[in-house]
């Protein structure tokens, strides 16, 4: 690991987890089994198959829709694509995310190493990815927010890599990556201004030894791997749109009408309270609910619902995970402002940049946009328990409190798989969820299974 | 190893030109996508005139000859709305693999007929966008009912109310200004109700509207359409050397 110590300050001597790999093996395949589990008998949402449907029409006939059309286009050209390749399967439709999602785990790890230049909170890091409900909702679901965890881990692994070896294919790795993220959605621009100011910040930052040469020619460098690039990569998603006769005026125009939709997204006529408020997300379990009808293989849904099937994905956040998260940043700004250590101020700063212009947002704001902002939530917790823990007398407590995480994952798990209806207590739980958060919307016949109130009962 | 200063900016220098290229590639592929027939003024030989009894008819019209990526100026009284969302929800029964149909050849399909045949238009291909001449009346009820939408802009007498990222137009007659490329002409009858053959054709003329294809619809059946706005469109056709009915 002699790169990885160059990249660094020197304060401290980075020593390596002789069993890093092997752990985090085995924590890539726990997130991989816990993604595929059920996963081929899960029933298809209605988002999902829209997914579907959008892929065809985007690449088939330019045109962005039926559904979320105003996010940008990369999930359809890659979903076209592997519907293609694979059929109309779990894989065609879902692979992506699957492997986005299972992907994420290993470079939380990767990326978690260099900023803490200790190997011990990225693999707990990677550990919360691999069981956490949100996460792994968005893994197992075919739209693209699990996107927006991946591209800018993807990215910031690379950057990282760039700062090792020197080598700018690193950093223009990085660039393309941010631009798939951002071509997934905008939130994207978020990280990527937070990585651009810190490179920056790094070729001006006081050293110990003499000033580094060739500063402005790498500001160039930086400029156009990280701000050109990612707007290639994302215009060229538009290909497909343009092919139908457009230009690039228009596609600015396009852009707007894109903006303003997602501005004032309020389709659903949800206010901008309870878990839609971003500001709560750290501050008490939030959850996110998917409820639609699905007619069941081989019959047995009631008469009165149309003979259809009531399935829930509820993913709801892990409080020991989630809720350390701000005092988590603060220590993170507070360690790295005394001690002068770089890391965990960039993964404030990442934070911050990622996380504040959706608590401030004046709309609802739904917790799969937290998808963008986990990862970093996830480094910094994992960061202050392991510093909380660092003495080895404590090692135990950090063992207990991995275990109670784990232990409150365990029951999240069918909810967020839609198998909790089918639980008897669960059943029961989910009855009270819909009271509490939808009200008199609330399913009334939600505990049997189904119920006569639905999108699939209106065909 | 690429890590001097001459390499970063030799590599900046190449993402500069690489970017410009790649932005003058997409407009260029963009604007050759567009099918043309042979165009000139409305009134000159070259250019197809076809009249037909409803407007489905026209579209019909447009595809069967390939039109991909054009203007459409439609000439109404009344903007024919339509609510696609609802057209096609997901089916109750969806199991793998699934069936996943292209939606606008499915929309077309279902779903075309004389109110929803702009909208198909614009679904599949032949439009890339709308410039909807109203009457006044027609015009301030778009204004009215617009109101609210999310992106509604107003410039020099031009409404722009995209729908789902693609652009529609709405002006009045005497805002009319060259559209900027030939376009594809779609007059109602019904547009005769508050205006005639010879304004039209004068305020037509100045804005040097081009086309390669002018279809003049009767909208037979249509029980508020009068037959004094049919003459008139009888009238306009003898102007641009249309046939009659």
């Amino acid at each position: 690991m002699a790169s990885l110590e160059s990249c660094e300050n020197q304060r401290e001597p980075y020593q390596p987890d002789p069993k890093f790999l092997s752990r985090l093996l085995l924590i890539t395949g726990l997130a991989l089994l816990l993604r595929v589990a059920w996963l081929w008998s899960q029933p298809v949402s209605p988002d999902d198959y829209m997914v579907g449907i959008s892929a065809v029409n985007y690449l088939e006939n330019g045109q962005l829709g039926p559904t979320m059309w105003n996010h940008p286009a990369l999930r359809n050209i890659l979903v076209y694509w592997s519907l293609q390749l694979c059929g109309a399967g779990v894989i065609g439709l879902k692979g992506w995310s699957l492997l986005f999602g299972t992907l994420t785990t290993p470079l939380l790890a990767l990326v978690g190493r260099r900023i803490f230049r200790s190997d011990g909170p990225a693999l707990l890091a990677s550990f919360f990815w691999a069981i956490d409900a949100l996460a792994l909702d968005f893994s197992r679901q075919a739209i693209n927010d699990i996107y927006l965890a991946f591209f800018p881990m993807l990215a910031l692994y690379l950057a990282y890599r760039y700062l090792e070896r020197a080598n700018p294919c690193w950093l223009i790795g990085a660039g393309l990556s941010f631009g798939l993220g951002i071509a997934s959605k905008w939130s994207v621009v978020f990280p990527l201004c937070a990585t651009g100011l810190w490179l920056a910040w790094r070729l001006w930052r006081p050293v110990d030894t003499a000033p580094r040469p060739g500063a402005l020619p790498r500001l160039a460098l930086y400029g156009a791997t990280l701000l050109l690039l990612p707007a290639l990569v994302y215009l060229a998603t538009f290909l497909p749109w343009f092919e139908r006769g457009y230009g690039l005026s228009e596609w600015t125009q396009l852009q707007k009408s894109m903006y303003l939709e997602t501005a004032h997204h309020t389709r659903y006529g949800k206010p901008i309270t309870g878990d839609h408020n971003a500001l709560v997300w750290f501050l008490r379990p939030v959850t996110f609910e998917d409820s639609f009808f699905i007619a069941p293989r081989g019959g047995g849904g009631t008469p009165e619902s149309g003979g259809n099937e009531f399935v829930v994905f509820l993913a709801v956040t892990n409080p020991f995970i989630w809720l350390p998260t701000l005092p988590a940043v603060a220590y993170c700004l507070y360690r790295g402002a005394r001690r002068k250590e770089e890391g965990p101020l960039f993964l404030a700063g990442l934070f911050i940049c990622s996380y504040l212009p959706i608590a401030l947002a004046a709309r609802a704001i739904w917790l799969n946009t937290a998808c963008a902002v986990a990862p970093f939530a996830f480094l910094a917790v994992a960061y202050l328990l392991w510093e909380l823990c660092a003495a080895k007398a404590r090692r135990r407590l950090l063992s207990g409190y991995c275990a109670l995480t784990l232990l409150v994952a365990l029951p999240l798990y069918p909810l967020l798989i839609g198998e909790g209806l089918k639980i008897p207590h669960m059943n029961e739980l989910l009855l009270r969820y819909f009271k509490a958060v939808e009200g008199d919307e609330a399913p009334p016949a939600a505990g049997a299974g189904s119920t006569g109130n639905g999108r699939a009962v209106e065909q | 190893m690429l890590s001097s200063s001459r390499s970063s900016l030799l590599i900046a220098a190449l993402m500069v030109a690489l970017s410009l290229s790649g932005v003058l590639a997409l407009d260029r592929l963009g604007r050759a996508a567009r099918s043309f027939g042979v165009c000139g003024p409305l009134a000159s030989q070259a250019v197809s005139k076809v009249r037909v009894a409803q407007s489905v008819e026209a579209y019909r019209l447009w595809r069967a000859r390939h039109y991909r990526g054009r203007t459409v100026l439609f000439l109404g009284a009344n903007w024919p709305k339509v609510q696609p969302d609802g057209f096609i929800e997901p089916p109750a029964a969806r199991e793998y693999p699934l069936k996943l149909d292209n939606y606008v050849a499915t929309l077309e399909a279902q779903f075309l007929d004389s109110t929803t045949f702009l909208f198909m238009a614009t679904q599949t291909g032949v439009a890339r966008r709308i410039i909807a001449v109203l009457p006044e009346t027609g015009f301030r009820n778009m204004m009215e009912g617009t109101r609210k939408a999310k992106h509604v802009e107003l410039h020099n007498g031009y409404l722009l109310v995209p729908y789902m990222g693609y652009p529609r137009f709405f002006a009045t007659l005497k805002d009319l200004v060259d559209p900027g490329e030939p376009v594809l002409v779609y007059l109602a009858a019904d547009f005769f109700q508050e205006c005639s053959a010879q304004q039209l054709y004068t305020r037509l003329k100045e804005a040097s509207v081009a086309s390669d294809q002018v279809v003049l619809c009767d909208q037979a059946g249509e029980a508020t359409v009068s037959e004094a706005a049919r003459r008139e469109l009888d009238r306009f056709a003898q102007l641009i050397g249309a046939g009659g009915r």
